[in-house]
C-alpha cells in the first residue's frame, strides 16, 4: 500500500491532474481509505485556491503617493538613449 | 488614488510591446508598466519589504527592460523576459539591504512515522475546509501574502507565478531555467508549505 508519505508528496500533481497513470490506482485507493489523507487534500485544495483570489484581492495598481506614476516612469524611460547603452 | 481591482490582462501583443519599446513610445511604455504592475509587485515583494524599496525594485525593471530591449528575442514571452529582469534586479537589491535569500529546504517530515511512511496523528483539522467558502475570506490574502514571502525563493517564485499569476508550467519552467520535473516539486514543497502556514489562521471553530 502507498504510505502516507508519499501520497502528500503526490497531492500537487492529483490536484492538477497530472498524476502519472501508474500511480493512480494506489493514489485513490489510499485516499479513499485514508480520512488524514483526505483532509490533507482538502487543505491543500484549499490553499491553492486561496492563492488564485491574491492576484485580484491583494496589490493596488498605483504606485503609492510620493512614487511616479505609470505614466510619469514612462516618460523617464522613453527619454532614454535609443540603444542597449547598460553602463549608466 | 489606489484602486484595489486590477484591470483585464489586456498585455499588447509581444511584438507590438517590444517595437513600441524600442521606439521610446511613451504610451507603450506606460501601458507595459500598469499591466505588469501587480505581479511585479507581488514579485519584488518576496524580495524587499519597505514599499520605497519595492518601488525601487520596480523602476530598476523598468530601466533594464527599457535599456536590454534589443537583447530581448522573443524565445520567451516578453513578461517571461520582464519577470527575469525583476528577479536579478530584486536580488541585488534585497542583497544590499542585508537581506539573504532563503535556500531551498526539504520539508520536515515530523508528520510522519519513519519506519511507515504513515500520519502520526494526521493534519490538524480546519474550521472549514471548504475551498469556495475560504476563498471569500478577503482577510486571508495577507497573511497568506505574508507566508508567501517568506517561502525560500524558488519555491516563492514558482508558487506565485502558477497559483496567483496562473502562469502555465512551460512558462514558469521558462523564466527560471527550470526542468518541468524540478519546476513541479518545488510547486509542492511551496504549496505544502503555505498550507502549513496557514494552519494556526485555521483552526479554531466547530471541529
Amino acid at each position: 500500500m502507498m504510505a502516507c508519505r508519499e501520497v502528500t508528496e503526490l497531492a500537487s500533481q492529483h490536484l492538477d491532474g497530472e498524476l502519472p497513470l501508474g500511480k493512480r490506482v494506489a493514489f485513490r485507493l489510499h485516499v479513499m481509505m485514508c480520512r488524514h489523507c483526505r483532509r490533507y487534500l482538502r487543505q491543500l485544495r484549499a490553499t491553492i485556491v486561496l492563492l488564485g483570489t491574491i492576484g485580484s484581492a491583494g496589490a493596488a495598481v498605483s504606485p503609492p503617493p510620493g512614487q511616479p506614476t505609470a505614466d510619469e516612469l514612462a516618460a523617464t524611460l522613453a527619454a532614454l538613449p535609443p540603444d542597449g547603452d547598460d553602463s549608466g | 488614488m489606489h484602486r484595489m481591482t486590477e484591470p483585464a490582462a489586456t498585455l499588447l501583443p509581444d511584438d507590438e510591446l517590444v517595437r513600441g519599446i524600442r521606439a521610446r513610445d511613451a504610451r507603450v511604455i506606460a501601458r507595459a508598466i500598469t499591466e505588469l504592475r501587480g505581479m511585479l509587485e507581488r514579485m519584488a515583494r518576496g524580495y524587499v519589504q519597505r514599499p520605497a524599496l519595492v518601488e525601487e525594485v520596480i523602476q530598476d525593471t523598468w530601466m533594464g527592460v527599457v535599456r536590454g530591449i534589443d537583447r530581448f528575442e522573443g524565445r520567451s514571452s516578453f513578461r517571461t523576459w520582464v519577470c527575469r529582469i525583476l528577479m536579478n534586479r530584486a536580488r541585488t537589491t534585497a542583497t544590499r539591504e542585508g537581506r539573504m535569500p532563503v535556500a531551498d529546504a526539504e520539508p520536515d517530515d515530523h508528520d510522519f512515522d519513519p519506519q511507515t511512511g504513515m500520519w502520526r496523528t494526521g493534519p490538524t483539522p480546519w474550521a472549514s475546509e471548504d475551498a469556495t467558502e475560504l476563498a471569500g475570506r478577503h482577510e486571508l490574502a495577507a497573511p497568506l501574502l505574508a507566508a508567501l514571502a517568506e517561502l525560500p525563493e524558488r519555491q516563492r517564485v514558482v508558487v506565485l507565478l502558477r497559483d496567483v499569476e496562473g502562469w502555465s508550467s512551460d512558462e514558469v519552467c521558462n523564466a527560471l531555467d527550470l526542468e518541468e520535473t524540478n519546476q513541479r516539486v518545488l510547486l509542492h514543497r511551496g504549496r505544502a508549505r503555505l498550507r502549513k502556514a496557514l494552519e494556526p489562521l485555521m483552526i479554531g471553530g466547530d471541529r
